[in-house]
C-alpha cells in the first residue's frame, strides 16, 4: 500500500514538473502581452531564443500589447494544447485512454489545414491554425506522457520487487 | 531549408528524432521493444546533430550575406521595445545587441552570436528532440492501448 501511495506521489510530482516546465515555456512566448518591464526588456533575446524553433512568421502570429508572439499561431496552438493537458492531467479522478488511432485522426486537421492553404485553396487563417494546433498538442503531449510514465512504471515496479 | 523550416516548425527535430527511432529498428531488424532511455537518447544525439548542422549553416550564410534574419529584425523589435516605454532598459538592453549586429555587418562573424545560437539550438533541439525519441519509442513499441489515469 506504502509503495502504492509513493507510486501515485511521483506520478503526481512528474506530471506538476511538467507542467510548470510547460508554463515558463508558454509565458516566454506569450511574453509580449505580460506587463512586466524586465521580460519586455530581454524580448530581442526572447525572440532569438525562440526563433530555434518557429519560423516566427510575422503574418502568421498572434499580436498583443503591439509585439507578436514569438512562435507562429500554429506553434502556440500546439504549446496551448500542451499547457491545458498537462493541467488537466493533474486532476487525478480523469482517465483517458490514448491509441495511436486517436493520434492520427487529431493529427489530420493540422495536416490538412497546412496541405490546403499551401495548395491555394483558402487563404492561411490564424484561427484554424491555432485550433488544429491546440488538438495536436493535446493528443502528442497525451501519447508521449503515456510512454515515458509507462516505462517510468516498469522500473518503479521492478525496483520495488526488488 | 527555410522552406521545410516553414512548413514543419517546430516539429522538424522531433520528426527527425522519430524517424532516426524507426531506422534503427530497420537497420538492426531487433523485435525488442525500444526503452525509455535508449529513445531518450536517440532523440539527445539527435538535436545534437540537428545543433551542429543548424548553427554551421546559420553560420556559414551570415558570413557570405553579412546579415540574418535576427539583424533583419532587430529594427521592429527596437521600435516595439520603445513603445511599451520601458526607459532605460531599452538602451541598456540593446546595447550587447547591436554592437554583436554590428560585428555581423562588418565582418559577417560574431563570436557571441555564434555562443548564442549555439547554445538556444542546444538547449531546444536537444529537448525537442528527447520528446520526438519518447514519440518514437511509443509509435514503435505500439500493441496495446496505454491509459493516462
Amino acid at each position: 500500500m506504502d509503495s502504492s501511495n509513493k507510486n501515485i506521489r511521483l506520478k503526481f510530482l512528474f506530471r506538476f514538473l511538467i507542467f510548470i516546465l510547460t508554463l515558463i515555456w508558454f509565458t516566454g512566448l506569450v511574453s509580449p502581452c505580460i506587463n512586466n518591464n524586465y521580460l519586455h526588456s530581454i524580448y530581442p533575446y526572447l525572440k532569438l531564443g525562440y526563433s530555434t524553433v518557429c519560423h516566427q512568421n510575422v503574418h502568421k502570429s498572434f499580436a498583443c500589447n503591439d509585439g507578436m508572439f514569438l512562435v507562429c499561431a500554429r506553434c502556440t496552438g500546439i504549446y496551448f494544447g500542451v499547457l491545458i493537458t498537462s493541467l488537466i492531467v493533474l486532476i487525478p479522478i480523469i482517465k483517458i485512454k490514448i491509441k495511436t488511432r486517436y493520434l492520427i485522426v487529431f493529427s489530420f486537421p493540422m495536416l490538412a489545414d497546412v496541405i490546403f492553404y499551401s495548395l491555394g485553396l483558402y487563404e492561411y487563417s490564424k484561427i484554424i491554425a491555432a485550433i488544429t494546433g491546440v488538438l495536436f498538442g493535446s493528443t502528442v503531449f497525451l501519447y508521449i506522457l503515456d510512454a515515458i510514465e509507462n516505462s517510468l512504471y516498469k522500473k518503479l515496479i521492478k525496483g520495488n520487487n526488488n | 531549408m527555410p522552406g521545410i523550416k516553414n512548413f514543419s516548425c517546430c516539429l522538424l527535430v522531433p520528426g527527425a528524432a522519430v524517424f532516426s527511432i524507426f531506422l534503427d529498428k530497420k537497420v538492426t531488424h531487433s523485435t525488442e521493444k525500444i526503452n525509455l532511455g535508449k529513445a531518450l537518447g536517440f532523440g539527445f544525439l539527435t538535436g545534437v546533430t540537428a545543433t551542429i548542422f543548424i548553427t554551421l549553416f546559420e553560420m556559414l550564410v551570415t558570413y557570405f550575406t553579412k546579415t540574418n534574419d535576427f539583424i533583419q529584425n532587430l529594427p521592429q523589435s527596437e521600435l516595439i521595445m520603445r513603445e511599451w516605454n520601458l526607459g532605460p532598459l531599452v538602451d541598456e538592453s540593446l546595447k550587447l545587441i547591436k554592437s554583436m549586429s554590428k560585428e555581423i555587418q562588418k565582418s559577417g562573424f560574431s563570436f557571441l552570436y555564434l555562443i548564442i545560437i549555439f547554445f538556444s539550438n542546444f538547449l531546444t533541439n536537444s529537448i525537442f528532440g528527447m520528446i520526438g525519441g519518447a514519440l518514437g519509442m511509443r509509435l514503435v513499441n505500439r500493441k496495446a492501448p496505454g491509459e493516462i489515469n
